[in-house]
């Protein structure tokens, strides 16, 4: 008897997959959803999953629920995680995946617009898993995604506000732009953020009587945000800001009649070209 | 004037070397030549193949620069060649080192009939040009020596062939490729048809430097004519010479060419040729020829210089005729020359230019400078004659590898002014002995020097005081000395007198702590690794106790301070064991230590820091004096040397010291008597290995997840398994109990783990004042007496945990976890500080009855079998998970009874179980808290009454909610079902709408959803914006609020979509179907029908019913089929996951009704 085929689509909590999930809702009515839980997302981001869960009727599978960024900080003795050293995509998001999936025959769906074919996501490349991109192959793009998010009355994430992207509050991709957004808007989260690093910077001996040397520098980031800490950060909030209006005007006066989610990633992409995490983003 | 020249000549077949294409067919140079062991062999194999078959063969001759390989081939052409003169010679010199070889050419020749003209000798020197040509050369030679021209066709088949070749070769149109390989091969078979052809091809290496240096070269030639030889019955024999292996000459080549040569090589059987430093002396003794008037003052000289030599360790030049061989070389000359030759020159070539050379410095023009007297010692050329022309003439234009060293001494000996005779002998010869070797029996010692002159203690002293040489005592050998402001005796000396003024043991502190050592005995016996760290101390010290957590399991203190009595210790309580050496003797130490610290201190000198030359210097005596102090620590700590005493708060005790670690075994045995026994290495130790934390993970998780199962639910035999057994298993820790059946936790049946096991319940029971941190546990089973291994631990701590679930209580950073689970288990594992344990067990009185009426009420049952009555953190655990489940709704909302609400109030804030169960709980609830010391608390089932009642008012808080706003909707709706509503909006679904509304009409519209309030809970968010979930009151109000404005809009808009319809297309008719399963499911849909297109349809209708009739055989049974299949068909694509069982029974009622 063959095996059972597993249809699975990842919820990051932004746009795209959300429409997605909503999307596939009667197209593939066998669909399993999963979310990948750090723990540390944001409040708006819980609050959108609780919506769209109630759109698809259907439980959306909250992966590693039990050990979230809070556990594997404990588990890495107090490191942050960091472009170079990413341990949270790969503990918290790419590891539960392929355990929840196991050797299960699946179709993986990957909210990849049209629009932008080009862009990776997170492709498996567990031999058992198999990728599929309905938004390119039915031509859908991101006026679609807006109509599909429309009509299923669930519109968008709150943080799209004042955040382009997904993923935990303390998410070393965001833009200094966003770290001011997140301490006007979750000035707790932020503050624990402060806190997270503040602890960091003690035990490598800053600021405390731990022994520098014996903490191993090599790859290890002690900031969240590059250069500065998130108290440094914040004391510049005005100039911060200022620079991110002065973004927007100019890009508002290039491009007329943008949506705001749109001139924000605009502008916010201006203020660096890191590539962000694929896959908590998309 | 008599020199030495006069009575000693050398040979003239050393005096050049020799050029195969010039000196073939010659007897001069033959002359003199020696045939070697090497020579002969290469000759035999040649012989060999010629007498044992009629093919031929093919080899190459592997040598290095100048080991005589070109004078070989010409012994070699010589010997096939045609009778005479050169052949006798040949052969003469052959048989005098081989009279079996001789004749064994002899039979070749007589064998292959050529006694008279010999072998057809192809012989040719490469040059950098493509072997075709080289090869063209030598055959072409070969016709020439035997045809005297090329002969015409009739008698020379290949003669054409040949021609041809030669005038491509020689032809400059770039078309013509050179001669072409199948036409040497046909001049080759052609010549080997009348004589045995030999190809002897010299200096082979430059043909593949052509080859490796140009693309369009082509290796099958070579293996063609190899082949040709081998297999064909013809006798070719080929000879290629050269310096290095084929394939070293295409190092640098591709793969592909890399492997080609190998393949060719492989044709080729590879001799290598080169002689050893014995061999090459042998040859030094045939250069000179000796008049014989000085025969007998050689024989004096040489009978004491034997001796001498016998005493330095030369066992080959201890006799008188080995010595007398030599002359005139001094014999340490002539040892060395073999060594310095290979490593600086051309081997032999150089040699021999040095014995027979025109050069000013070489051997015959020193010899005709030597005058020799009469009465004065037989003069000699020694070690100083050598550097002359070796160094000063500079002759090793390229030392090599060796360099550095080579122009180091020669700069330093060139700068040096003002020496006399003697001091310019001795500073040469050590000169030269350097750079031979500093090892071995030849270096540069004070009684090597002594036969290099006479007396030479002095001369040595102010050499070195012109700092030209110096000594080093730790190796007796004199080094020339590159010169360096720097006096390297000063500094040690210097660094010495500060280090004098130390103690020893601040000395010490510079090196690193001697490393860990192991109490042998103890850790084989008892299974598990005893460590002790080892450390210099004093008896001044008042040794503090080690920590628990230390990776050690004691210590030993090294004593160097020369008093006989054994430090105090600091509150040793349970500390891990002290054991004390005190060395009989430190004195070898003491020196050894400050001599290796001074070193070291002078290597850290600013000014030795930028002078390279005194710090190669300080490095060589570093070395050796760290092989000193080595050799004196482990003297000096010996066993037998040194008194053993553990040290405990009441004093000394002395320890036994057998060999090796004796006195630490038994230090381990007093101290670690109650330590458990664990038979599995892979986790009894301090760390694990990163395969070992895996596995113990592993088994932490089965202990957590499946502790009922037998074996933790483990198959196989995986390490997680193994450490199952070994620490779990046998120990009887994890066992069936027998009274249920299910495997449980419990106290240990292996007499080796009970102290361990007891110890932890000591700590659990301490824990009932106040809660403990686990690394007080930790402490407690690391400590003596018990010196549980770390890693072992975490299982026997989660065994105690899960065996006392229900009494004690989980702790991380303070915040109570009412659950063990496997990420708690891991964070534990990492970090045991964060955790802390509190004991609840055994609650007696009035508390007792509280719990079990709160059992009662909650239905709660103790999570661990073995435990009768449930307690305190099994009702907590209770009531946490309970409001853990609760949503944001309920946890945020005031529309709930009072009592409700403050026992919400009380449970999320909670953070002691016995607080909340007795104080907080009661309290919010309007009863008195519990005290712990009554009897009795005769509210105790109101109580229990109280919080079932407000438990069961917040879990259904949410349902609750959600029936509420499904009743508010319908109401709103005027309708009875969701299936009426979900019919009106289903017939707007593809009508244009208003984006403001249109995710309403849809919500409505729903019919995926399986039931009432999965349905409600869409259209409440879309309505608010928000899930119901995470609603406040404040968003029910404004669903309040807003929905009526929904339903009226939605109203609005059925009506004017009716209206609509009618005024399009005149007459306008809507039906309302509904279809009613048996499980009272409908499914309803509003259909428009206008006038116009009611004709038609009726009309295919009518004829369909008539159809219809005709099978059925009745009218009305036809009507009632056509709406029972209409009805299924509308249900199975209504419902498609329900269409499937759908009968015609099913189908109860159909109802038709007008909308207004």
């Amino acid at each position: 008897m063959p095996e059972e085929i597993r249809h699975i689509c990842g919820i990051s909590g932004g746009k795209d997959s959300s429409a997605l999930a909503v999307y596939l809702k009667d197209r593939v009515p066998e669909m399993e959803y999963f979310f990948c839980d750090t723990g540390a997302e944001l409040p708006e981001t819980y609050e959108f999953l609780t919506r769209l869960e109630v759109i698809l009727a259907k439980p959306i599978a909250r992966l590693n629920a039990d050990r979230g960024f809070d556990h594997w900080f404990e588990i890495f003795r107090g490191a942050l995680p960091s472009p170079q050293m990413r341990w949270c995509t790969k503990n918290m998001k790419i590891k539960p995946l392929e355990q929840w999936i196991g050797d299960d025959p699946a179709i993986s769906y990957v909210a990849i617009r049209s629009d932008e074919a080009n862009r990776k996501g997170y492709v498996s490349t567990k031999p058992n898993i198999e990728s599929r991109f309905p938004f390119v192959e039915d031509s859908i793009d991101h006026a679609g995604v807006m109509r599909i998010l429309d009509d299923a009355g669930i519109g968008l994430p709150a943080y799209y506000e004042w955040r382009t992207r997904s993923g935990c509050y303390f998410c070393f991709y965001q833009r200094k732009a966003e770290w001011i957004g997140l301490a006007d808007r979750h000035p707790d989260l932020f503050e624990r953020a402060v806190a997270i690093e503040q602890k960091v910077l003690q035990d490598a001996g800053v600021d405390g009587d731990a022994d520098f040397g014996k903490q191993a520098m090599k790859g290890r980031q002690y900031t969240w945000s590059g250069g500065e800490t998130l108290v440094q950060l914040r004391a510049r909030r005005d100039e911060i800001l200022e620079r991110h209006e002065a973004a927007i005007a100019r890009t508002a006066s290039t491009r007329p009649n943008l949506p705001l989610v749109d001139s924000l990633a605009d502008v916010l992409n201006e203020d660096d070209d890191t590539t962000p995490c694929t896959v908590c983003a998309l | 004037m008599t020199t030495l020249a006069d009575l000693v000549s050398v040979s003239a077949r050393f005096a050049r070397s020799a050029n195969l294409e010039r000196d073939v067919s010659s007897v001069d140079p033959l002359d003199g030549y020696i045939v070697t062991a090497r020579a002969v062999d290469v000759v035999d194999r040649l012989a060999t193949r010629a007498t044992s078959s009629t093919a031929g063969g093919a080899w190459s001759i592997t040598g290095p620069y100048g080991s005589g390989k070109s004078s070989l081939a010409l012994l070699i052409d010589g010997a096939f060649g045609e009778e005479g003169e050169v052949r006798d010679k040949a052969l003469d010199l052959i048989g005098s080192a081989s009279p079996d070889l001789r004749a064994k050419i002899l039979n070749a020749h007589k064998l292959h009939g050529t006694g008279q003209s010999g072998f057809c000798l192809a012989v040719a020197t490469a040059s950098r040009e493509p072997i075709s040509h080289t090869v063209l050369r030598a055959l072409h030679s070969a016709v020439i020596r035997r045809f005297g021209r090329i002969p015409p066709r009739t008698k020379f088949k290949a003669a054409q062939a040949l021609t041809d070749a030669l005038s491509d070769q020689s032809s400059d149109d770039p078309r013509r490729t050179g001669p072409s390989p199948a036409a040497l091969l046909a001049v080759a078979r052609c010549l080997a048809e009348s004589a045995p052809l030999l190809i002897v091809i010299d200096e082979f290496g430059k043909n593949l430097e052509a080859i490796s240096s140009s693309v369009d070269s082509d290796p099958y030639l070579l293996q063609q004519l190899a082949e040709a030889g081998q297999g064909s019955e013809i006798p070719i024999f080929t000879l290629t010479l050269q310096h290095l292996s084929f394939e070293d000459y295409f190092a640098t080549a591709g793969n592909l060419e890399h492997r080609e040569w190998a393949k060719v090589q492989g044709r080729f059987e590879d001799v290598p040729f080169a002689d050893s430093p014995a061999e090459t002396r042998a040859l030094i003794e045939t250069v000179f020829e000796v008049d014989d008037s000085l025969c007998e003052r050689i024989d004096s000289w040489a009978s004491g210089m034997a001796t001498a030599m016998g005493k330095l360790g030369l066992e080959d030049l201890s006799t008188r005729d080995a010595v007398a061989d030599c002359f005139p070389l001094h014999p340490l000359a002539a040892a060395i020359l073999p060594e310095l030759c290979s490593r600086y020159g051309q081997n032999e070539r150089t040699l021999f230019s040095f014995l027979a050379g025109s050069d000013a410095a070489a051997v015959p023009a020193v010899l005709a400078r030597q005058e020799l007297a009469d009465t004065e010692p037989l003069p000699v050329l020694g070690l100083s004659e050598v550097y002359d022309y070796f160094i000063e003439g500079e002759i090793a234009g390229s030392p090599g590898v060796n360099g550095s060293r080579w122009r180091e001494i020669a700069t330093c000996l060139r700068d040096a002014h003002g020496l006399s005779a003697q001091e310019w002998t001795l500073a040469k010869s050590i000169a030269i002995l350097n750079l031979v070797g500093a090892s071995g029996t030849i270096r540069a010692s004070k009684t090597l020097l002594g036969q290099v002159a006479k007396r030479p203690t002095t001369t040595l002293r102010k050499l070195e005081q012109r700092g030209l040489i110096t000594y080093r005592s730790f190796a007796d050998e004199y080094r020339i000395w590159q010169g360096s402001d720097l006096d390297v005796r000063t500094l040690v000396e210097g660094a010495s007198a500060t280090l004098a003024k130390l103690p020893l043991i601040e000395v010490l502190s510079r090196f690193d702590s001697p490393t860990p050592v192991i109490a042998a005995r103890h850790s084989a016996e008892h299974d598990t690794l005893r460590v002790f760290g080892r450390r210099y101390a004093t008896t001044s010290e008042v040794v503090k106790p080690l920590s628990p957590f230390s990776e050690v399991d004691g210590e030993l203190l090294l004593l160097v301070d020369s008093e006989s009595r054994c430090p105090a210790i600091a509150e040793a309580g349970l500390s891990k064991p002290i054991v004390a050496a005190l060395p009989t003797s430190l004195t070898a130490l003491d020196t050894s230590a400050r001599n290796l610290a001074a070193i070291h201190q002078a290597l850290e000198l600013p000014e030795v820091i930028n002078d390279w030359v005194v710090r190669s210097e300080l490095g060589e005596q570093l070395a050796q004096a760290e092989t000193l102090f080595h050799e004196a620590f482990i003297s000096t700590f010996d066993p037998q040397n040194c008194a053993w005493f553990l040290l405990t708060e009441d004093g000394a005790e002395p320890l036994t010291s057998g060999r090796g670690t004796a006195a630490l075994s038994a230090a381990a045995d007093r101290t670690y008597q109650s330590a458990p026994r664990v038979g599995n290495e892979m986790i009894n130790r301090t760390a694990l290995t990163s395969q070992g934390a895996k596995a113990r993970g592993m088994l932490l998780t089965g202990m957590i997840e499946r502790a009922s199962e037998v074996d933790l639910g483990f198959e196989g035999y995986g390490p997680e398994v193994a450490m199952y057994r070994a620490v779990l298993e046998r120990t009887g820790i994890h066992q069936v109990d027998s009274q249920n059946d299910a495997s449980a936790f419990s106290r240990p049946k292996d007499p080796s783990l009970l102290p361990a096991w007891k110890t932890m319940e000591d700590e659990f029971r301490r824990s009932r004042k106040r809660r403990v941190n686990l690394n007080d546990l930790y402490a407690a089973l690391m400590s003596p007496p018990i010196g549980m291994k770390a890693a072992v631990i975490p299982v026997v701590a989660t065994a105690g945990l899960l065996a006392f679930a229900d009494d004690v209580a989980i702790y991380e950073h303070g915040t109570f976890k009412p659950l063990l689970s496997p990420e708690l288990s891991e964070r534990m594992v990492r970090n045991p500080s964060h955790f802390e344990f509190k004991h609840f067990a055994n609650t007696t009185g009035a508390r007792r009855q509280v719990i079990d009426e709160l059992a009662a009420r909650l239905e709660v049952r103790p999570s661990f079998r073995q435990h009768r009555v449930a307690n305190v953190l099994a009702i907590v655990g209770h009531l946490v998970s309970q409001v853990n489940g609760l949503d944001n709704y309920t946890l945020r909302t005031g529309n709930l009874p009072e009592t409700a609400t403050k026992a919400r109030e009380a449970l999320v804030t909670a953070v002691e179980p016995d607080e909340l169960l007795f104080t907080a709980l009661p309290k919010a609830l309007g009863f008195r808290p519990v005290p712990a010391n009554t009897k009795t608390y005769t509210k105790a089932r109101d109580y229990a009454d109280s919080v079932g009642k407000a438990l069961e008012d917040l879990t259904g808080c949410f349902g609750n909610l959600l029936g509420d706003l499904y009743d508010l909707l319908l109401e709103e709706c005027c309708e009875s079902s969701r299936t009426a509503v979900v019919g009106q909006a289903a017939a707007l679904e593809n009508e244009v709408l208003d984006p403001n509304v249109r995710a309403f009409v849809f919500a409505l519209a729903n019919e995926s959803l399986h039931n009432d309030i999965d349905w409600i809970k869409a259209i409440a968010m879309v309505v608010t914006e928000k899930a119901p979930a995470e609603w406040t009151d404040d968003d029910l109000a404004r669903f309040q609020r807003v929905m009526p404005e929904h339903i009226a809009a939605f109203h609005r808009l059925v009506a004017l979509h009716a209206e609509r319809r009618a005024d399009g297309g005149g007459p306008f008719d809507a039906l309302r179907v509904t279809v009613t399963q048996a499980d009272g499911s409908e499914l309803a849909r509003l259909v428009g029908i206008d006038q116009s297109s009611r004709q038609m349809l009726e009309q295919v209708l009518d004829d369909a019913l008539d159809k219809l009739s005709e099978v059925t055989g009745s009218q009305r049974r036809a009507d009632h089929a056509l709406l029972a299949l209409l009805g299924e068909r509308m249900l199975s694509t209504g419902r498609s996951e329900e269409g499937a069982g759908t009968t015609e029974a099913e189908l109860q009622q159909v109802e038709e009704a007008q909308i207004a």
